[in-house]
């Protein structure tokens, strides 16, 4: 018994060292770079020589040898918990501060002198009942408390991990793991409790390889640290053949056997080769069926589903059978609430719900529109998203809210591309949570990824096989349509007025329709030329032939003689007809009876000739415009009046042309007028292409053509002479009144002056000899102020007696030049006091004229005081410009200031005696009348422009005469 | 409802960097994309909202029309709607109203929709994120962050954040926000860096010049500790026992840096850039910097590495009139300035910044007023493929001296600081001397310097900072700097009397440049009383 004891008590460790061996090849064979794999190995290694270094205490000969390796053991036990913990901190991605770790691998270190050179740990051995066990010292306490502290740390980081996650696959891993650490605590009680006198067995071993089988299954179950494939694999290729390898070995081993004791004829060989070759395969297939089911047994159903779902879509071909095997396959097979389907829309290339399935109840409608965030992710991404990845993922950012809203209404736990071959985003599978609210594990995902793929490899089928089926479709159809259409056409030509015919290179006749038909007969066969217009040979311009020499369409008019003799007129085109490689191989004639058209065009002709005739010979200037106002077409009167020719102006606008820049609104108003469909009249001034104004009657007449009003016509009349005519009517008129008027002032005036001189001198006479008499200064003052009224009140008498007395004027042959500047001299003096700048540009060519020399020097004289009054006055001073110049007969002089000018209303009244502006600076009103006097009397003219503010220009113009 | 991020209790870390700092990793084009797809859903938002609907007066169907049809717009085209926080002319209701204090002191209400508030929290984690790390991928805090804050409280933008974090992700805040939100200033940074003394902080959110003027104050008073009896509390004296051991190791005061070992520090304000290495300096980190307004939130942050910022892709639809246009705008207010996308914009150019809000808030091609400049189209040290900008000026804080020269606040601080001079504050504006214009220098010393000698120290280093003042130097022969010093106190002066009248925050200081006349007149009043 105590042999039987001892063994197990032996082989234990070594399994455990096996284990860990085993593992240790495991974790580095894929990842010996990854820091966390090796960061395991090390706490594997440290289990191995755990292992070993208990195989070598429990068998030592004596309780020194066990000392010497219990010695060993200990420091090795504090890298177990420290390259454990390490592990665990950089594998769960735990935030600890570097100078934790630094301190437990310091303590752990700094136990070693203390175990191999002290007896505070570890004070020598002893034998219980189950074979050595340690004497513990008085710090042994600190060490356990140590290795039991980091391994509660370790645990703790895995719980936290635990809960924070919620990966299933990462829970699983972690919940062996911690169920492993738990047993390891345990364990290590049942290692101390004895050596304090309890009567149990050291199960720390066995708890290390418990741990190790944990760590096992949540590696090859769980995927810890992604070596799951290797061990899966190897493992089950490595128990299959095992298992096969048995009854052949058995059968081998048996046939051995048997074939020493009895031979065997040579046939029972074959036989049995035979039945190996036939048995064996089966057997290695069920076996792997079996081990397959063993290993993946979570995931066999979904191999099956797959299966199933991989043979009912093969031989599908319509879509929607499809779709909705796949939603259904989905939701029962991954338990999911919901799942749909949205397939983009040929339209729009919107997604939206093709197929659902699930606890909506009706599914709402899911739209993600094209070139939205989620669908271009899925259009670049061939995985699939997770709703807390659309949080994540920074090219989601886009994504609207109410994709977000629609996502989260169906509570969306997946979203999956299904991706064409040819990478086009084919469509989008949406997966609901599953009905138990757990998260879809890995193996799950990876059914979901593997019905995708297949749906879009099927989907990829689908639309090719469509399309094919939509060409074939299409093509009868088209057939069909061709079909139709070859009816159609033929009725259509039947039933055309136009007589059509098909003549052959040759110019045999080889189709006629009715029409022709009934004019001509059936001619097939015969020559075209001798059907229509009776002739041996090609008929001179014929269309036909021409077409098919050139290859392309001709048209010509033709005139023909029907078979009972009337003259009818066709207009033909001739197109050639091609072979299929472009040969003209006839020609398609299509005669148009024209006669009637011609009768129209004959008379619209005469019309417009009328027309033209008398649009051209107007004497008034006639302009078309269209609405928009551009000059479609002007007559020869336009020509003349405005200067312009036709191709010159044609589509210009009419108010870029002859509208003056003050009449452009006016001219808007008759054209608007005209376009209203009235006539619109008005006398106005036009504008020539010299720059000239003409004065016109205008007169606008809306175009009309189909109900509609398409354009104006305008007809100018010149009224030029008309309205010169009137001007000089107008100035006679006025000239008479002021005649008459100057006439009757002139005799009131003189009667007038006369009365009052008399009175007034003995007032200049009386008030003189008073002021010399008188010694009051007031009185003086007084007396003063009635002797210059009064001299004053003689002044206008003088100049009534001078205004009524207008004698003959002297009239000599003289130079005006000389007489402005005799009267300029006379003022120089002023007007340079006065501060006005005088220019003077004189004509020296000007020719002498028959003028009175004082006469004229007075009228100059007058009007440069007149512009010094007023220049001084207003602005104390300005500029007097006087111009002497020729013109068609006359010699004219003007004097222009830049004074305050003189208001337009008043502009008229400026001859009229009495009228003055000079109030009480001493103007008597006459001065300018009797200027208009002297000069009318001398057959000129004199007047006046002005612009307020800006100054006054007098004109003076004097007939030339020659000397008598 | 803002709740908090269960992502951060996974400690997935990989996980937690790509959602709040993948926009790194994105290309242009995705970049573009993300600005696309999210422009058209708030065009969707609020395009029947009477506010949208006035400046877009139809709906637009792609960006480019979106860009033809809405004209540039300033809060003056909102102010109808936002000023009486009348919520009829918004697209949805409001989750919460915040105001900035606003240039002129007129204070600019922003309504944040509930989206738009998740995305602001987003980005304020990121911000956080990247604060506290100096590596791609490393998130260095965890919940229970303790950060000390002294932002302005809510109704501001910054006050809501702290509020918001402290619920993302169990943020301590020192001081806490809810208790000491209708606190004076100064008492919350007080107790908020008494707090962190006990506590120890994480991460320090704080006004620069409060913490250069900390930092200042630390190295005046050569480190001395004045005890009290607070400090006799453990915690507190084995935190001031530790920076006292390690100041004697380096062999200087005791510095900030000493008492509160950081891992983040965030500065807002537009100086930062001007003062980081003080900070630096000061603090043992180099500061964190965002580029954020209130009207938007974060539009661009700093990555790991801490050079030039990155916008931030869902922040808001980002344009950008090139300088030249902006120029002429500046010119002629009738002129309509045209703009880039960020696929445009070149390198070394200066942009003013346009944005339109997304998930349904307000603002459509707003010119927030400021002028960035892009550095790089990328960076290459970090692998980020979009364009690299940094904060120029407010642009209204651009003086420009007729045309020639244009000082931004950064160079005339730069000139000022490097002349050597101890100084407390300046503010320098564009002025007139005999119809010539002139750049005035208000400035505060803290020791005797004479005005010419101060003068010339300054325009020379503004000769050697400024290529275009060199010109106007050189080739002009005028010299455009005229100088004021101030009286001792006149900052403090002007600070006091502004907080007395009520002002807050942000008014509390004159701006460095292009000062108002009411404001420069308050700052050297006392010189003439």
């Amino acid at each position: 018994v105590l042999d039987r004891y001892l063994n197990l008590y032996l082989l234990l460790p070594l399994i455990e060292a096996l284990f860990s061996t085993v593992l240790i090849f495991i974790v580095l064979w894929w990842h010996r770079q990854s820091f966390v794999h090796r960061l395991f190995s090390l706490f594997l290694l440290a289990l191995t020589l755990w292992g070993i270094g208990i195989f070598a205490m429990r068998a030592s000969p004596d309780l020194e040898h066990a000392y010497y390796w219990e010695r060993y053991l200990l420091p090795v036990a504090c890298f177990i918990s420290v390259f454990f913990y390490h592990f665990t901190v950089r594998y769960t991605d735990t935030r600890v501060g570097k100078w934790v770790l630094v301190l437990i691998y310091t303590i752990c270190v700094l136990f070693i002198p203390f175990i191999f050179y002290t007896e505070l740990i570890l004070i020598g051995m002893q034998i219980k009942s189950y074979g050595y066990a340690p004497v513990l010292g008085p710090a042994t306490p600190l060490w356990i408390l140590f290795n039991y502290g980091v391994m509660t740390a370790a645990l703790v980081v895995f719980i936290k991990g635990y809960r924070r996650t919620k990966n299933v696959e990462q829970r699983n891993r972690f919940a062996y793991i911690i169920a492993g650490v738990a047993i390891c605590f345990i364990g290590i009680a049942f290692d101390i409790l004895p050596i304090l006198g309890l009567p149990l067995y050291p199960g720390a071993i066995i708890a290390n390889i418990c741990f190790c089988l944990l760590a096992t299954v949540a590696m090859v179950k769980h995927n810890l640290l992604d070596i799951r494939v290797v061990i899966r694999k190897g493992t089950a290729y490595i128990l299959t053949s095992a298992v096969v390898a048995i009854p052949f070995l058995a059968i081998f081993l048996l046939a051995t056997k048997v074939f020493t004791e009895r031979a065997f004829p040579s046939w029972a060989y074959f036989i049995v080769a035979i039945l190996l070759v036939l048995v064996l395969p089966q057997l290695w297939q069920w076996f792997q069926r079996w081990v397959d089911r063993w290993y993946y047994r979570d995931r066999y159903d979904y191999l099956k589903a797959l299966e199933n779902f991989s043979r009912q879509t093969q031989s599908l071909i319509d879509t929607s059978v499809l779709g909705s095997t796949m939603v259904n396959l989905i939701a029962k097979v991954l338990r999911s609430s919901n799942v749909y389907l949205l397939q983009p829309s040929p339209y729009s290339g919107d997604f939206t719900t093709a197929f659902s399935t699930g606890l909506n109840n009706p599914a709402p409608v899911i739209q993600l529109n094209k070139g939205s965030a989620l669908v271009n992710w899925l259009e670049r991404s061939s995985s699939m998203l997770s709703h807390e990845d659309i949080e994540i993922i920074p090219q989601l950012q886009g994504i609207t809210s109410k994709e977000r809203e629609t996502l989260e209404q169906i509570s969306t736990e997946f979203v999956v591309p299904l991706k064409a071959p040819t990478g086009q985003l084919a469509g989008i599978l949406v997966l609901g949570k599953k009905l138990s609210e757990q998260p879809y594990s890995s193996d799950d995902k990876q059914l979901i990824y593997t019905v995708c793929n297949q749906m879009s490899t099927n989907l990829e089928n689908i639309r090719l096989y469509n399309e094919s089926q939509q060409e074939v479709k299409e093509r009868k159809r088209a057939e069909q349509e061709l079909q139709v259409e070859k009816n159609k056409l033929s009725s259509m030509i039947d039933a055309m007025e136009d007589y059509l015919t098909i003549r052959d290179t040759d110019y045999n006749l080889i189709y006629q329709n009715e029409l022709t038909k009934q004019l001509f007969g059936d001619r097939i066969g015969e020559k075209c030329y001798r059907v229509f217009e009776n002739q041996d040979h090609v008929c001179e311009g014929c269309p036909v032939e021409k077409a098919f020499r050139y290859g392309n369409s001709h048209t010509a008019e033709r005139r023909g003689v029907t078979p009972s003799g009337e003259i009818i007129f066709f207009e033909n085109t001739a197109s050639p007809i091609r072979d299929a490689e472009g040969n003209v191989i006839a020609c398609l004639e299509i005669a148009r009876d024209i006669t009637e058209r011609k009768k129209a065009e004959e008379s619209i002709r005469l019309q417009r000739a009328y027309f033209q005739q008398l649009f051209d010979n107007s004497p008034d200037a006639i302009v078309m415009l269209d609405n928009t106002d551009r000059v479609v077409q002007i007559n020869n009167g336009f020509e003349m009046l405005f200067g312009y020719q036709a191709e010159e102006i044609k589509d210009r606008f009419i108010n870029e042309l002859i509208i003056p820049e003050d009449r452009i609104e006016e001219a808007a108003v008759l054209s608007r007028i005209a376009l209203d469909g009235k006539a619109a009249r008005k006398e106005t001034v036009r504008k020539r292409k010299d720059g000239g104004l003409v004065d016109v009657s205008a007169l606008g007449y809306p175009i009309n053509f189909d109900n509609k009003i398409v354009g104006v016509y305008v007809i100018y009349s010149n009224i030029t002479e008309r309205k010169q005519a009137e001007a000089r009517e107008k100035e006679l008129q006025r000239e008479l009144y002021l005649s008459s008027r100057l006439a009757s002032i002139g005799e009131l005036a003189a009667g007038v002056a006369h009365q009052i001189n008399n009175p007034l001198t003995g007032v200049l006479g009386f008030s003189q000899r008073l002021l010399r008499k008188s010694t009051d200064p007031e009185a003086n003052k007084d007396l003063k102020r009635i002797y210059s009224e009064a001299e004053r009140a003689g002044k206008i008498v003088q100049n009534l007696l001078t205004f009524a007395r207008q004698r003959q004027p002297y009239k000599q042959y003289s130079d005006i030049n000389k007489i402005l500047e005799s009267a300029l001299e006379l003022r120089a003096y002023e007007l340079k006091t006065a501060n006005i700048e005088l220019v003077t540009d004189l004509d020296p060519r000007l020719p002498k004229t028959m003028i009175d020399y004082h006469q004229i020097q007075e009228v100059f004289l007058n009007i440069i005081l007149n512009a010094e009054q007023a220049m001084t006055a207003a602005n104390g001073g300005g500029k007097l410009t006087i111009k002497m110049q020729k013109n068609r007969g006359y010699v004219r002089a003007i004097f222009t200031d830049n004074g305050p000018g003189i208001p337009l209303e008043h502009l008229d009244k400026v001859f009229d005696p009495f009228y003055t502006t000079k109030g009480e600076r001493g103007g008597t009103g006459l001065g300018l009348s009797i200027c208009h006097g002297i000069i009318t009397e001398h057959g000129g003219k004199i007047y006046a422009k002005s612009k307020p503010d800006k100054g006054t220009a007098f004109f003076i113009e004097l007939p030339i005469k020659a000397e008598d | 409802m803002i709740t908090k991020d269960n992502l951060f209790e996974t400690g997935d870390r990989e996980r937690i960097w790509q959602k709040y700092c993948g926009f790194f990793d994105l290309s242009l084009q995705e970049f573009m994309e993300i600005q696309e797809q999210l422009l058209m859903e708030q065009i969707e938002l609020v395009n029947k909202s009477p506010l949208a609907k006035k400046l877009m007066p139809k709906k637009p169907t792609d960006m480019a029309e979106f860009r033809k049809l809405v004209p540039l717009t300033t809060y003056d085209d909102y102010a109808a709607y936002l000023d009486g926080k009348n919520e009829d002319g918004l697209a949805a209701k409001p989750y919460v109203w915040c105001h900035t204090s606003g240039r002129g002191g007129t204070l600019k209400w922003v309504p944040y929709s509930e989206q738009g508030i998740e995305n602001f929290v987003r980005l304020c984690a990121t911000t956080t994120i990247l604060a506290c790390t100096t590596s791609k991928g490393e998130i260095n805090f965890g919940n229970g962050i303790r950060v000390l804050q002294n932002m302005p409280p809510v109704p501001y933008i910054s006050g809501l954040t702290a509020q918001l974090l402290a619920d993302y992700f169990d943020a301590r805040m020192l001081p806490p926000c809810d208790k000491y939100q209708d606190a004076k200033f100064e008492e919350r940074m007080q107790v908020g860096f008494q707090m962190a003394l006990r506590h120890g902080v994480d991460m320090l959110v704080s006004l620069t010049t409060v913490l250069v003027k900390m930092g200042e104050s630390f190295t005046e008073s050569s480190g001395k500790l004045k005890f009290s009896r607070r400090m006799l509390h453990p915690r507190i004296m084995w935190t001031l026992i530790r920076a006292l051991l390690r100041s004697k190791r380096a062999g200087r005061p005791i510095l900030p840096k000493d008492l509160w070992p950081l891992k983040g520090l965030i500065c807002y304000g537009t100086d930062t850039a001007i003062y980081r290495q003080q900070l630096i300096d000061y603090w043992g980190i180099e500061p964190f910097e965002t580029y954020a307004s209130t009207e938007i939130g974060v539009v661009a942050v700093q990555a790991w590495n801490r050079k030039s910022m990155t916008f931030v892709p869902s922040a808001c639809f980002l344009e950008f009139i090139p300088e030249e246009e902006w120029h002429k705008n500046r010119e002629n207010e009738d002129y309509q300035p045209s703009t880039v996308l960020l696929n445009e914009v070149k390198p070394g150019e200066r942009y003013e910044v346009i944005i339109t809000s997304f998930y349904g808030m307000p603002f459509l091609r707003y010119r927030i007023g400021d002028l960035i400049k892009i550095i790089a189209l990328k960076d290459e040290e970090a692998s980020i493929n979009l364009p690299q900008m940094a904060f120029e000026s407010r642009a209204d804080g651009i003086i420009d001296i007729a045309g020639f020269a244009r000082f931004d606040e950064k160079t005339i601080w730069q000139a000022i600081f490097n002349t050597g001079i101890k100084f407390e504050d300046w503010s320098a504006r564009k002025e007139y001397d005999e119809d010539k214009p002139i750049l005035r220098l208000y400035i505060e010393l803290k020791e005797e310097v004479n005005v010419k000698e101060l003068e010339k120290l300054v325009h020379q280093q503004l000769v050697s900072l400024n290529r275009d003042y060199r010109d106007v130097d050189g080739m002009l022969g005028i010299q455009a700097l005229r100088t004021t010093i101030l009286p001792a106190g006149s900052f403090q002066r002007f600070y006091d009397e502004k907080q007395k009248a009520g002002l807050d925050l942000a008014h509390l200081k004159p701006p460095h440049t292009n000062a108002s006349d009411a404001i420069i007149q308050d700052l050297v009043k006392a010189k003439g009383d």
